[in-house]
């Protein structure tokens, strides 16, 4: 019987693996110069949480996306998920996002989802924003405040974001204009309305944005006009909505009390903190909450 | 004699001197046509042609240039430029598309220098355009009305170059009004996406983010489709070389081909000389573009400010007829201007020799017959309606109507701006200077 490693066959297996190499590295190479991978789904990156372009409270354009983007990133991350947070640069893509894609939340606002089916959805404030009335100061002055009422300012043309519920301006005898807030902007400094009622952050990001050198043109009335809720929206579909709802909630609370809430908002560098007001309105929004179970 | 006097009395003599020499370099360039084997009585055609035109108010002015052999055989500014000025042969043109194709030898330098592969996903240099997904349209009533589908590879630099991306563009829904075209105008005109004519925004990167998130109309490399992508390109030249395209164009394009009149935002001083931007019929009705506007999808300003930071790789460039000539040049040179060398001859001729897109078309401003190379549109036989000489041309244009077309077996240039939209009326006149250029070849 022949041994199996004979000294015939070394030699044979090693002139075959001296060949597999003369054959093979030439063909390595000259092959192409990119990785299969750049041309693969990738699959691991599945975005769990979908924002849309809102800035300057979350934007592809910012560091860190914003501070919208920071704040859900790290309550999310006490809640101990780790979430890919994906800025969509159109509302449109975020609402596809939340209906036909396995997204676990969306982060937008209360007009973001007019006409969108609330029936597998869980809402859930995480932020909110402050307003102010707008001057235009070459065309009325510094002057004038609000002080709280609405009748000191009858008789004014007022420019609101639309849509909107208008009733209770037009019941103080303002008339009101409604459009986008750049349109709003242009209109205040052309006289077309004597004041712009709109997110105070937003606004004062867009007139540095959109007419450098005019920022102190602009007077923001020293009363704030309305509070309104950013939120965290669950989509229940998924399953695991509501326990990420739960979770996300309880997490939450804990930043807002001990404080950790505060000092990501001022990382990200947003101009307003929450008053004290604001965090009780924020924490009692919470504590009512009603998370259906799994 | 006082100090001030002395620099007084030098300034007056050395200024002249220092422009007299920048004429002198362009009349050097200038020849009878007779010289480089071109027929002046019958280059005389787009004399009468041009005037014909402009007195029937159909556009306003225009200047037309046409070189062969490397010298300016026909060089001559029509009408007026404004309401009130005439049109010159130094007059800046907003040369919107025609900035493609520099844009398109910045990549292809930084590609020779070893900086960048064609075959590189753009992801690797742009990250936000890691994954993308791609449009499918539902029929008409269903809901949602479409699916988006993850894309079957990354777009690569090569896609970018040669408009096979998926990538399009805001105003082609006028164009070609289908459900594809008009869902994807939504969503470029829901996220702020310029086309680049309006006076955008914020910065080019800013936008190309944006652009990166949206989907696609169709998979990279599965069909040719006209798009924003040269802002995309000149993103990637920011992101690469680390400067801005301008910083970059000025350094390695603009100042050694000599275009020392190409601006992205034109100084103040050049501002007189940039041409009224006009609205036509085509019968008559001329009207001056003041401000932003909008016309469909499409939205333009006449206004590029100095100081601007918006540097379109796409649109974003104005020059003059004299500028784009050098720019032809260099690649009928095969990248050699006036003793500097730009790109290699091998990579020009990759550009504007090679058909990039196989079985399809370069159907936008030409059709069957034409393919598309690396920035350029290249015509490939004479078996189809545009002809523009012969196989070889390479050609491209702006929105706002303006047109280059480069002959490299004939050794000739034609370069034809005015500034009218919209952009379709002026086809059959570009169509007849291009005959009239073609017929003039007299050797």
């Amino acid at each position: 019987m022949k041994p199996i490693f004979g000294i015939g066959r070394i030699r044979n297996v090693a002139l075959l693996i001296t060949m597999c190499l003369v054959f093979v590295l030439p063909a390595w190479a000259t092959a192409p110069r990119f990785a299969p991978e750049w041309f693969q789904k990738d699959v691991e990156s599945l975005p769990v949480v979908v924002a849309h372009e809102y800035p300057p409270y979350r934007s592809v354009s910012i560091g860190g996306k914003g501070p919208h983007a920071r704040i859900v990133s790290a309550v999310f991350a006490v809640a101990g998920e780790d979430v890919d947070l994906v800025v969509q640069p159109a509302r449109s893509l975020m609402i596809y996002a939340l209906s036909q894609e396995e997204t676990a939340a969306v982060v937008g606002e209360e007009a973001d989802f007019e006409g969108v089916s609330r029936k597998q959805l869980v809402f859930v404030p995480f932020h909110i924003k402050e307003a102010r009335y707008f001057r235009y100061r070459p065309n009325h002055g510094g002057g004038s405040n609000w002080d709280g009422k609405l009748e000191n300012m009858r008789g004014t043309v007022l420019g609101l974001e639309g849509p909107t519920d208008v009733r209770v301006w037009e019941k103080a005898g303002i008339s009101v204009a409604l459009g986008a807030l750049p349109a709003l902007l242009e209109r205040l400094v052309a006289g077309e309305i004597d004041i712009l009622g709109a997110d105070a952050e937003r606004t004062e990001w867009l007139i540095r944005k959109r007419m450098p050198g005019k920022e102190k043109q602009f007077v923001a009335m020293e009363i704030p006009a309305w509070d309104s809720f950013s939120y965290v929206v669950f989509n229940t579909n998924l399953g695991t909505g509501e326990s990420l709802a739960a979770r996300f909630v309880d997490a939450l609370k804990r930043l807002l009390r001990d404080g950790g809430y505060d000092l990501i908002l001022q990382n990200a560098g947003s101009r307003q903190a929450l008053s004290d007001m604001q965090r009780k309105k924020l924490i009692q929004r919470l504590d009512s909450l009603k998370i259906p179970d799994n | 004699m006082k100090e001030w006097a002395i620099i007084l009395i030098a300034a007056i003599l050395f200024i002249p001197a220092l422009q007299g020499s920048v004429l002198a370099d362009r009349r050097d360039l200038t020849v009878t046509p007779e010289e480089v084997g071109l027929s002046s009585e019958r280059l005389a055609n787009v004399e009468r042609l041009m005037n014909r035109h402009i007195e029937e108010k159909k556009l306003a002015g225009g200047v037309v240039l046409i070189a062969r052999k490397g010298k300016i055989a026909y060089f001559k500014a029509f009408g007026r430029s404004d309401t009130d000025r005439p049109m010159n042969k130094d007059t800046l043109f907003r040369i919107a598309s025609m900035t493609k194709p520099i844009t398109s030898v910045a990549v292809m330098q930084l590609y020779e220098r070893g900086y960048i592969l064609l075959t590189d996903p753009v992801s690797k240099y742009i990250p936000e355009f890691k994954a993308p997904k791609v449009l499918v349209m539902f029929p008409k009533g269903s809901v949602p009305p479409y699916e988006l589908v993850p894309a079957k590879r990354e777009i690569t630099i090569r896609d970018l170059l040669n408009h096979t991306s998926g990538l399009t563009y805001r105003f082609l829904a006028d164009w070609f009004p289908d459900p594809i075209h008009l869902q994807m105008a939504e969503f470029y005109k829901e996220a702020g996406v310029s086309d680049g004519l309006d006076e955008p925004e914020g910065t080019v990167g800013e936008t190309v983010v944006k652009l990166a998130r949206l989907p696609l109309a169709f998979h990279p490399g599965e069909a040719w489709e006209y798009s924003n992508s040269g802002d995309v390109l000149g993103y990637l030249v920011e992101v690469v070389t680390g400067m801005t395209l301008k910083e970059y164009m000025d350094t390695y394009l603009f100042k050694p081909m000599g275009m020392h009149d190409t601006y992205f935002y034109p100084p103040a001083a050049r501002q007189k000389d940039i041409s009224a931007l006009w609205t036509t019929d085509w019968k008559g009705n001329l009207e001056k573009v003041t401000g932003p506007m909008s016309m469909g999808h499409l939205r333009f300003s006449p206004n590029y400010p100095e100081g601007g930071v918006y540097f379109s790789g796409g649109s974003g460039l104005l020059s003059t007829a004299h500028d784009y000539f050098q720019f032809c040049q260099m690649m009928l040179n095969k990248g050699e201007i006036d003793g500097k060398r730009i790109l290699s001859r091998k990579t020009v001729e990759l550009m504007t020799a090679t058909n990039q897109i196989g079985e399809f078309d370069s159907y936008l401003i030409h059709g069957k017959g034409w393919k598309f190379g690396l920035g350029f549109s290249i015509q490939m036989d004479r078996n189809h309606e545009i002809d523009s000489g012969g196989p070889g041309v390479f050609e491209w244009a702006g929105l706002h109507s303006t047109r280059f077309s480069v002959d490299p077996a004939e050794d000739r240039i034609t370069i034809f701006l005015h500034q009218h939209e919209p952009f379709f009326h002026h086809v059959p006149l570009w169509e007849r200077i291009l005959a009239i250029s073609t017929s003039a070849i007299a050797d």
